[in-house]
Formats: C-alpha cells, sequence, structure tokens
C-alpha cells in the first residue's frame, strides 16, 4: 500500500499543533525524521512493513496537494478539531457543495480534485483530535495531548491495515 | 414594501464580507452595497515593535501574498535604516515578487474566478468551484495547478518556503539563489506561459459567446492608480505612483510615494470597516480610483517585455475612444496579461549573472530615519506600508493602504450596476446573486489583507422586509 499522511494547522497555536504532534509521533514510530516546530513543513518517506509511507506537514490544505493524493492508495489527514466528539476517525466523503477559497481547501475537497483533475481518488480518512485552547504558545493542553497519544496509538494499529483505522475501541480517551 | 437581500459572506475571495440588495416592490434594485464586517487591528499592535521586525510581522496577515506585504515592509525599513539593497537583493526581491504575481494571478483566473465564466454563472453552484472546472477541463485545471505551483516554488528558492517567507533584511536578503535551482526554474517557464495563454484563448472565447454580458456587466468610468517606471511603463516592484483620469489622461505622475498622504485621502463609512480611499484633489467620491490589473493597464504606456506588450496592443483594441477600458471583467483579461509580463520578467531575471551575485546585503550607516514609506504594486493593486520610529526604532505610528481598500468603492459601484442589471427582484435566483459575487470576485479581493481578517465561511443569503424581518434564507 501506499500511505500518505498529511498533517496540518499551527502548532504555535497552542491545539491547533494537534496534528503536527501526532506526525512526529508517527514519524518517530517509522523512523521517519522529525519535522521542526520552526522549520519548513517538510515531508519524508520510507518503507514500512512492505508498505511505501509518505508523510508531510503543512500549513494549510492547498489544490497542489491534490497531486500527491492521486498518487497513493489511502491518505490520513491529522488535525484539530473544535466539536464535542474527543476522536475521530471517519471516512472523507465529497464536498457537499460549498464555494470553495483559496486558503482553505477541506480534506473532501483535495480528494475530489485528485479523483477529477488526476483520475485517482484515494481512500482518504480524518483523523482529528478536539482542541480546546487555540491562544498563542507552542505547547498542547493536557487533555488535547492525552488524545493526540491515543490518536497515534489508534493509527499505529489502523493506518497500513486492509479496512484502515478504526475508532474501535470506542471512547474518548 | 422594499426587500432586502442578503449574501454573507461571499464566496471565493479571502476574508467574511456581505452583500445586501435593496428591492422595491416592483423588482427594481435600489441600492447595493458591499459590506466588510471584520476587523483586526494589525497597524495598532504593530506600534512599539522594532521595525526590523515588521517584514515577519506584517507577511503574516495574508497567506495569499505575504510576499507582497513581505517586500513593501522591506522597502519601509529599508528608508528607515537609511540604506539601499544591492543589485543583486533588489533583482532576488523582484524575481520573488514575480512568482508571487504570477501564482496569484494563476490561482485567481483558474480556480476562483474561470468556473463562473467557464462553467456558467447559472450553472450548479455544487460543481461552479475547481472540482467541477476540473470535470469539465482537466488538462487546463492540471496545467493551471502546476502553474501555481511554479509560482509558489520561486519564492520558497528564495524565501525559504511557499507561503509567508522570511528573507528580505535592512539593505538586502538574507539568502540568494543557486544557479543549479534558477536553471531548473527557468527550464519551466515555457511550459507555464502556454498554460496562461491557454487561460486568454478559453477567456476570449467566453467573450465571444456572450458579448451581451461583457457589454452589460459593470461598464463605469473612474480614475486609476499605480506605480509605472520612468517611461510610464508596467513597473510591479519599484518606481512612482501614478493616477490616470476616467478620460486616460494623466493627473498625477511620477509622484515620489513617500509623500502619498498629499494626494491620497481616506474616508470612512458607517456601514463598512473597510476604507475608501480616493484622489484628493477630485474629492470623495468623485476622486475613487481603481488599482490591481485594470488600473494598471488604464495608467500605463507599455509593458517593457515582448510578448506581454504584444497581449497589451490587443487589449488596447478593446478599449474605449479615451483607450481606456472600463468593463469589470476585463480585470481577468489585465490579470492574465500581467502573468504574461511576470513569466518574462523571471526569465529575464534567471537569464542573468547579476541575480547569482555574493553582495547580497548593504552596508547600514547606523543612523535611523524617522519615517519611511514602502510601495509595491500585489497581485490586487498598490500596497503601501507607511511607519514612523522613535529614536530606539520602535514603531510609533502605522499606516496600511491594501489594495483591495483602493478597489473598495469600485467594488461596490460594481455590485450595484450587476444588481440593477441583472437582478429581478421579484424572481431571485440564485445565479442572479452569484453575478453580483462575480463582480466582486473579478477585482480578487483580499478582505485578510485589508482587514487583516482571517477565515472564511459558507455562503449564506438572507432576504429582509424593510424592517429587518427575515423573509427568506438561502444556504448553500
Amino acid at each position: 500500500m501506499n500511505l500518505l499522511v498529511i498533517a496540518y494547522g499551527n502548532p504555535s497555536r497552542m491545539d491547533d499543533g494537534a496534528g503536527h504532534y501526532i506526525l512526529n509521533r508517527l514519524n518517530e514510530a517509522w523512523g521517519l525524521p522529525l519535522v521542526d516546530l520552526l522549520g519548513e513543513p517538510g515531508e519524508d518517506t520510507v518503507a514500512v512493513d512492505g508498505h511505501r509511507v509518505r508523510t508531510m506537514w503543512v500549513q494549510q490544505l492547498d489544490m497542489g496537494l491534490a497531486e500527491d493524493c492521486a498518487q497513493v492508495d489511502r491518505v490520513l489527514f491529522l488535525d484539530a478539531h473544535v466539536d464535542d466528539v474527543g476522536l475521530v476517525i471517519a471516512p472523507v466523503t465529497d464536498p457537499s457543495g460549498l464555494g470553495l477559497t483559496s486558503h482553505v481547501l477541506t480534506a473532501a475537497t483535495v480528494l475530489a480534485l485528485a479523483g477529477s483533475a488526476y483520475g485517482h481518488r484515494p481512500e482518504g480518512f480524518r483523523c482529528t483530535v478536539r482542541g480546546e485552547r487555540f491562544d498563542f504558545a507552542d505547547e498542547l493542553t493536557p487533555d488535547t495531548l492525552r488524545r493526540c497519544q491515543t490518536m497515534t496509538e489508534r493509527l499505529l494499529a489502523g493506518a497500513l491495515a486492509p479496512e484502515g483505522p478504526s475508532l474501535e475501541p470506542a471512547g474518548d480517551a | 414594501m422594499a426587500k432586502h437581500y442578503e449574501i454573507e459572506p461571499v464566496t471565493r475571495i479571502e476574508g467574511h464580507a456581505k452583500i445586501t440588495c435593496v428591492v422595491s416592490d416592483e423588482g427594481k434594485v435600489e441600492q447595493a452595497r458591499f459590506h466588510v464586517v471584520e476587523f483586526r487591528g494589525f497597524e495598532k499592535f504593530c506600534e512599539g515593535r522594532h521595525f526590523s521586525e515588521m517584514p515577519t510581522l506584517t507577511e503574516r496577515i495574508c497567506g495569499i501574498c505575504p510576499v507582497s506585504h513581505h517586500l513593501a515592509s522591506a522597502k519601509a525599513i529599508d528608508i528607515l535604516a537609511n540604506t539601499k539593497p544591492t543589485r543583486t537583493a533588489a533583482l532576488l526581491r523582484e524575481l520573488m515578487h514575480m512568482g508571487q504575481i504570477f501564482q496569484s494571478h494563476a490561482l485567481s483566473f483558474f480556480h476562483l474566478s474561470s468556473p463562473d465564466l467557464l462553467l456558467g454563472p447559472d450553472s450548479d453552484p455544487a460543481l461552479r468551484n475547481v472540482v467541477g472546472l476540473a470535470r469539465n477541463f482537466p488538462d487546463a485545471t492540471v496545467a493551471a495547478v502546476k502553474a501555481r505551483k511554479w509560482g509558489q516554488e520561486i519564492i520558497a528558492a528564495i524565501g525559504g518556503r511557499k507561503i509567508h517567507p522570511n528573507c528580505a533584511v535592512p539593505g538586502g536578503m538574507a539568502a540568494g539563489i543557486s544557479r543549479e535551482r534558477g536553471a531548473e526554474l527557468l527550464a519551466e517557464k515555457t511550459q507555464h506561459l502556454d498554460t496562461i495563454l491557454l487561460g486568454i484563448d478559453l477567456l476570449m472565447g467566453w467573450c465571444k459567446q456572450n458579448p451581451d454580458v461583457v457589454q452589460r456587466f459593470a461598464r463605469f468610468s473612474s480614475y486609476f492608480g499605480g506605480l509605472v517606471g520612468p517611461k510610464g511603463e508596467l513597473e510591479l516592484y519599484d518606481g512612482d505612483f501614478r493616477i490616470s483620469d476616467p478620460h486616460g489622461k494623466v493627473a498625477v505622475d511620477q509622484f515620489n510615494p513617500q509623500d502619498y498622504l498629499n494626494i491620497i485621502g481616506e474616508r470612512v463609512e458607517s456601514w463598512t470597516t473597510l476604507k475608501f480611499p480616493y484622489y484628493k484633489p477630485a474629492g470623495y467620491p468623485d476622486g475613487a480610483y481603481r488599482v490591481g490589473p485594470l488600473g494598471r493597464l488604464n495608467n500605463i504606456d507599455s509593458i517593457p517585455t515582448p510578448r506581454a506588450q504584444a497581449e497589451y496592443e490587443r487589449w488596447k483594441s478593446f478599449c474605449n475612444e479615451d483607450g481606456v477600458q472600463e468593463g469589470t471583467l476585463f480585470y481577468h483579461y489585465a490579470r492574465l496579461i500581467e502573468a504574461i509580463y511576470a513569466a518574462e520578467r523571471i526569465e529575464q531575471i534567471l537569464s542573468g549573472d547579476e541575480v547569482y551575485g555574493p553582495d547580497l546585503m548593504a552596508q547600514t550607516p547606523g543612523t535611523l530615519s524617522h519615517r519611511g514609506v514602502g510601495v509595491i504594486e500585489a497581485p490586487r493593486g498598490t500596497l503601501w506600508h507607511d511607519y514612523t520610529i522613535d529614536d530606539n526604532g520602535a514603531l510609533t505610528n502605522v499606516n496600511l493602504i491594501v489594495s483591495t481598500g483602493q478597489n473598495n468603492s469600485a467594488m461596490c459601484k460594481s455590485v450595484e450596476l450587476v444588481a440593477q442589471e441583472f437582478v429581478d427582484g421579484k424572481n431571485v435566483t440564485e445565479g442572479m446573486l452569484n453575478r453580483m459575487e462575480m463582480a466582486i470576485r473579478a477585482h480578487d479581493p483580499c478582505l485578510s489583507c485589508s482587514t487583516h481578517a482571517v477565515g472564511q465561511m459558507p455562503i449564506l443569503i438572507e432576504m429582509y422586509d424593510e424592517q429587518g424581518g427575515l423573509m427568506q434564507r438561502i444556504a448553500r
């Protein structure tokens, strides 16, 4: 399997850095270099158990990512969210018809564009944790940090599994 | 009883806005306004910071044109530090700026505005976007994605990253570009220039099929403003300021940007947080001027690169007897012509030796001036950064006049004209309302820049009666 993991958000805005944190824990586990908080958003590729894994951290999703997505079988989108639920691992569905801006593309739009422009829409999962605070600081709140650790465990267990990552066992963690 | 329509916020522009429409019982639009409802106060919270931080701070205003803010700010702090960039540094800055112009213009036309034109303003709004565009024009969409990426790669090659590069310092640049990287980027130029030419073909094809819309869509007279070179040529990085009157005659020329407050005033209206800049000698509102691609091409005498000049001469054939193009939809054509110019300038700079020179930074004398005004032609128009500092270099006053603000009057006028021309108040359709959005999008506004706001929301259209009661709501 070709897996692409895209983390996005701003690690300088506390829990908005959840995706960045999870990505680095995955990078540690997979033997990939860590992405520096102050450095340029980066990417790297490695072989894991016969699979090809590529990870990247970007500041925002944009249409240029569609080409990257079209080259893989599965994409995981790592981010924080503000809904009540603690953890979300859910398939990325088709966009719901909103107009687009260039600043903020959704994972759904990126994958739809991969399909319509490049001919291959990969399977996608939105993997997000609830953020508590988004002020100016480069640390996660304790609750979000705990959720990130749980999310990391779930992704290490299921990211490369045929059925994909799962929220089971259920629970906020 | 008059009805009141709102479109909030406008989609596919950067930042928050709404359009309101008051419609009479007879179904005629009596008034239409473009409101900007966000405020961030960037100018205020920069006070007290050291001036040397400003290129890094102010580029955070925007994720689309951070290079423009970075460089306008750098030019201001050059003046404060009593220094001038070396030739190599000036070329590096201009090269990065051309990358910015190219990627922003490609994004604006292909991904934000062309769905309205190529898929039609009445087409399914769920598909009237870049995904729908890709389904109908896959090759052009892919080429446009690659073209935008090229511009971003040029920015990253100099500034270290595509968004929020950090490289300009007083008197120069902190890093240069290698010949190897320059050669790689240069090799892609023809391919991406061809994409822009394809965009012009698509636009011209649409115009031929819709001559009535082109003629009726928000055509009005105004002043025009922007930087020009010493011979009145297009100049996007440096130069002096020129304003032309509604008949194409030069009203003020080679004006030193440091003295801009002598000719530019700003008006505040209670119903929007976005100010209304105007040309002082003509007063307000008559002195409202348009900036950006349409403003610039109506304000210059020539373009100093061959392919863009040829297209500019074709552009003139669409102008009125005064040589002026008043049609709002022609912003798109002007934008593509400027993208050609940017590609040609990129080629010129990367083909030369000077940009690869080792002398990246000029000496600074160690003394400070107390006021510096940096100005640049951002993708959306003239961008002013005006700083005042104390003896320690701490900022005591900051004034930013951004492109979108200078087009505020034009956007309001465009919306009103389109509403009066295309909206039937007795039978309002989504396509009619989208035409008002098209008038806004033609200016490619960046409300994040103009009010320094962030974020975006789905579109919501609401209709009120004269007393403010909600009559109808349309969401998509």
